[in-house]
């Protein structure tokens, strides 16, 4: 069996033509024998069956190993990197962090956050426009992060597909910068959804951008009524306390529930 | 356009089950509140398939109509839009019953 396109093994190019491009060898698929009958085949397989079942074997290893794993998305430009480079240089000497970087292309991201201090990983997705459970599982064979560690994931940047992908991680923060629309909740409401925490980036510009804070919060409780939100700024250093408390609180509960340090 | 990597596992799922013949028709079951745009991913399908047994094949999208149940008010309605709230209360808690779904369905093989 051909293993580029799953054809059975006889060659011959009597039914139709086609480019071998990608193989090194000649051959084609049988042709269409007009007595033989159509045959129906009931398959009833879920499209995000095998990234679910790959997601769940992250969680697996992550949890016996007390790596507490968070996928971190928003859109291009929120201020993803800038945060997870704050936070690196405020938990480095007490934390073992390692960091995937997702993006289409170059490998900027991750160079930004060695030098905050942390061992990276650049995924570069090309056509992808999100990270998927495939993906992390094989960052994380290259990484092989500590056990009892943090394990941030910076997704691509984008506030529809990646919302849909499971990646195994222990919990999802959406990031929303005060630059964006305040109404953005509701333009992009699954991602909102699937958050476990929201965080409002860049406050440092509140005043001086046309962004409502109350009304942003009250349309993200509409479509997650008991969302946690967490107003930072990673330039001047706003907020940062609260967020370093919610880690590691979670970052205590993991580690001690895998019995692990 | 996460609608590639759907189409990919599309034609995956598809190969995998015909077994070696060829496929004909795959039909999606594809929910109304899934966020797929039906035109993207026939593209993408048509593109992936080449030079596989699944080329040519008729790609059919049958839409799954979204169903919500109210939490608030325990009433169940037809639900067109994620996050548009109870007809019968104007609550916000509401569970999706029908309309998530994306899979493949059946297939025709010869």
């Amino acid at each position: 069996m051909c293993s580029t396109c799953g054809c059975g093994a006889s060659h011959h190019h009597d039914g139709h033509d086609h480019s071998h491009a990608e193989h090194d060898h000649s051959h084609a698929h049988p042709p269409l024998d007009p007595a033989a009958e159509a045959r129906r085949i009931q398959v009833e397989a879920d499209l995000l069956g095998r990234n679910q079942t790959l997601a769940e074997e992250n969680r697996r290893k992550f949890e016996s190993a007390g790596i507490l794993a968070l996928n971190v998305m928003s859109s291009p430009g929120a201020g993803k990197t800038t945060f997870l480079a704050r936070t690196i240089r405020a938990l480095r000497d007490t934390v073992a962090i390692s960091v995937i970087e997702g993006d289409q292309l170059t490998d900027h991201d991750a160079s930004r956050i060695r030098e905050a201090g942390a061992p990276a990983y650049q995924i570069n997705t090309g056509r992808g426009c999100h990270l998927d459970a495939a993906m992390v599982g094989h960052a994380v064979e290259h990484l092989e992060p500590a056990a009892a560690s943090l394990l941030l994931i910076e997704n691509v940047g984008n506030l529809v597909c990646p919302a849909e992908f499971d990646l195994g991680e222990a919990a999802r923060i959406v990031m929303l910068a005060v630059t964006e629309g305040d109404d953005k909740p509701l333009k992009y409401a699954p991602m909102f959804a699937s958050a476990d925490l929201l965080i409002l980036h860049k406050v440092d510009l509140l005043p001086h951008v046309e962004f409502d804070v109350e009304r942003c919060l009250r349309y993200a409780r509409e479509i997650r009524p008991d969302l946690p939100v967490l107003e930072i700024s990673s330039t001047r250093g706003d907020g940062m306390e609260p967020w370093l408390d919610w880690l590691r609180q979670r970052l205590g509960a993991r580690t001690e529930a895998a019995g692990v340090r | 356009m996460h609608e590639f990597s759907l189409a990919s596992e599309v034609v995956r799922l598809a190969l995998e089950h015909a077994e070696g013949a060829r496929i004909l028709k795959v039909v999606l079951s594809i929910g109304s509140l899934a966020g797929v745009e039906p035109g993207a991913i026939a593209f993408c399908f048509e593109s992936l398939a080449r030079d596989t047994l699944a080329e040519g094949a008729l790609l059919v999208l049958e839409e799954v109509p979204g169903e919500a149940l109210c939490r608030n008010c325990g009433s169940t309605f037809r639900l067109e839009r994620l996050y548009e709230p109870c007809p019968g209360c104007d609550g916000h808690e509401l569970e999706i019953l029908r309309g998530r779904e994306m899979s493949v369905k059946e297939m025709e093989v010869v």
